[in-house]
């Protein structure tokens, strides 16, 4: 998958743990998980909106975009 | 996220009424065949009697063994039928009705009905051929034949629904993974 997702090394830079995150976030833990290990499908702008929000960062410091990573558009 | 719907009216009365006819149509089968097994032994002679006094050829016989053979095809479609729908009316219970198990049992009741309605017309031509004979017997016969509006209809809901439902399990299967 192209798209990649920097979550652990946001949550690393705040020293913040996925649990916390999901508590204050109100997204499942799970979610946020699926999320972290790069198997979503798809973000809602609300979920990015939440995270951005309280980790305090910018939606392109969350999501990277990999081409060799994945199959080419 | 799927959950399940607790204490859901339609559905419990669903659950109930669709045992109650599972009953009926076991029931059904289950006499059925035993009326079949005793004409083809101890109720034999006696048909035979009967038909002859109604100046009926005795092939009757076996016209009449062909037509309760049907019936019990028509009575197990049937069956098949409600455990299709049981199964869709579980799945919502469960919260996870858009499911390709769902178009396929949708699209199963589909060909159930289609099949059903084949097995119908040599059951009604059978009916036909006894009726002057019943007539004979002093029993009035009104034999309804044919593919209704309704039955149609129902064929056509039932495979538009499994596109439905095929559709919405590839939409289902897209929302899985979003976050």
């Amino acid at each position: 998958m192209p798209i990649t997702v920097k979550l652990d090394e946001l949550l690393y830079q705040r020293r913040m743990t996925l649990t916390h995150l999901a508590e204050s976030v109100d997204i499942t833990l799970a979610n946020l998980s699926i999320l972290k290990t790069g198997k979503a499908k798809a973000i809602r702008f609300s979920t990015l909106e939440a995270i951005c929000g309280v980790l305090e960062c910018q939606p392109g410091d969350l999501l990277g975009y990999d081409q060799a990573g994945g199959k080419a558009p | 996220m799927a959950t399940s719907k607790p204490g859901d009216p339609l559905l419990g009365a669903a659950k109930v009424l669709l045992i109650l006819f599972t009953i009926a149509v076991i029931f059904g089968m289950v006499m059925l065949g035993i009326g079949t097994s005793v004409l083809l032994t101890f109720g034999r002679y006696e048909f035979m009697t009967r038909i002859a006094a109604v100046d009926a050829p005795a092939i009757a016989f076996w016209g009449l063994v062909g037509g309760l053979l049907l019936l019990e095809g028509m009575l197990y479609l049937g069956l098949r039928f409600i455990r299709e729908l049981s199964g869709i009316v579980n799945s919502v219970g469960a919260g996870a009705p858009f499911h390709p198990r769902n178009a396929g049992r949708l699209s199963r009741m589909g060909w159930i009905m289609i099949i059903a309605e084949g097995v119908a017309l040599p059951l009604a031509a059978l009916l036909a051929w006894f009726a002057p004979y019943l007539e004979k017997a002093g029993k009035h016969v009104e034999i309804d034949f044919g593919l209704d509006a309704e039955s149609i209809l129902l064929i056509l809901i039932l495979f538009i629904l499994a596109r439905v439902f095929r559709e919405g399990a590839r939409m289902n299967d897209e929302l899985e993974g979003t976050v």
